[in-house]
């Protein structure tokens, strides 16, 4: 009886063995999977096709239900340009110019990737929300209890969204090239 | 003593292959049946679901807020799965994942004939493959449909519009 217990616990350590250490591979190597932008990062992964077992796990589980980067482009930032990661306390302005694609959108999320609460109603802006300056630039602020305002999370960990759907074509492959918006912290409370 | 350290090392090489394996090709499918039985919440099978406006509390990993989405879970395993839809003045796309989560294809509004697409999602080699045609590799999968609003004032519009969109089998 004691034998088969053993066995029985070593069986099962090495299924979470086996299993754990391709889940921290496959998270990491999936996270591997980007290109770095000023503070922006695209995740390549979403659209994919595989070319074999273990970058379909990547895919699945870095780039679940995505599109490719033909269809749509996905950018993400979690810090500002000093590379600090979002404060609640602090106001940040993002500005730019609209990117080069049919639709474009900025959208704030939690560290859990929902969206954030905002008494005003006010969850991204985006090309059909958008105002623009004389020289056709926007600028937008990311705080915390402003209704007026991009929500910013209460809790650190969030990060902003910059969504691309129907780009250029080859736009992936000039995103080094693109001018892409930047987000300066203000002032801190 | 020997036989024993060597038996439980056995053990636990064998089962960390297991556990493995089971990992690198459970999960993706396993993936898909979690999703698949969320959506399958919205509409039975072959029928198309939608989803409310993303909102804050409204669930789903990052949901963009502007987009109206729609899911239709389907079995093409006896028959083909028309898909047809009314596209309306702003951007829509279509894309459609095999059970094991592999894109299988993706349609966008600007490949619309007369406000329409019409599209048949075919398990591969059950019908002749043609520019409407998506072979699907597995009989069970799921197709996402995206529908920009653009005036989120009037997002009602658009969601008339989106209702008008169905996925019924081919007869």
């Amino acid at each position: 009886m004691r034998a088969i217990l053993r066995r029985l616990g070593l069986a099962i350590l090495g299924l979470a063995i086996g299993a754990g250490t391709l889940a921290a591979w496959t998270m990491q190597s999936a996270r591997a999977q980007r290109t770095f932008h000023g503070v922006w990062s695209h995740n390549l992964l979403p659209g994919q096709q595989p070319t074999g077992p273990y970058h379909r796990l990547q895919i699945a589980m870095g780039g679940l239900l995505g599109l490719p980067p033909d269809e749509a482009i996905y950018l993400v930032a979690e810090t500002d340009e000093q590379g600090r990661a979002f404060d609640a306390a602090c106001r940040y302005r993002i500005e730019g110019v609209p990117p080069p694609t049919r639709w474009w959108s900025l959208t704030p999320y939690d560290a859990n990737s929902h969206l954030i609460p905002n008494p005003g109603g006010r969850y991204s802006i985006g090309s059909t929300s958008v105002l623009l300056d004389v020289d056709g630039r926007f600028s937008v602020t990311l705080a915390a209890d402003d209704p007026g305002a991009l929500p910013l999370d209460a809790e650190p960990g969030g990060h902003v969204l910059l969504r691309l759907y129907d780009p250029e074509p080859g736009l992936v492959e000039r995103l080094g090239e693109l001018e892409l918006p930047t987000i300066e912290r203000e002032e801190c409370s | 003593m020997l036989v024993s350290i060597r038996t439980g090392l056995l053990t636990l090489a064998v089962s960390a292959m297991l556990g493995h394996a089971a990992l690198l090709f459970g999960a993706p499918h396993a993936v898909t049946r979690l999703v698949v039985g969320r959506s399958a919440d919205l509409a039975p099978v072959n029928t198309i679901g939608h989803v409310e406006l993303p909102r804050p509390g409204g669930g789903g990993i990052g949901p963009s807020p502007d987009l109206l989405y729609s899911v239709c879970v389907y079995d093409v395993s006896q028959r083909a799965l028309r898909v047809t839809a009314v596209m309306p003045p702003s951007y829509w796309s279509m894309s459609v994942y095999a059970a094991n989560t592999d894109l299988m294809g993706v349609v966008n509004d600007s490949a619309a004939v007369d406000g329409r697409i019409e599209r048949v999602i075919a398990l591969a080699g059950t019908v002749p493959p043609g520019p409407d045609v998506i072979q699907v590799s597995s009989p069970r999968g799921l197709a996402i449909f995206r529908t920009l609003v653009p005036d989120l004032e009037h997002w009602q519009d658009i969601d008339s519009i989106r209702r008008q969109t169905h996925c019924e089998p081919v007869h």
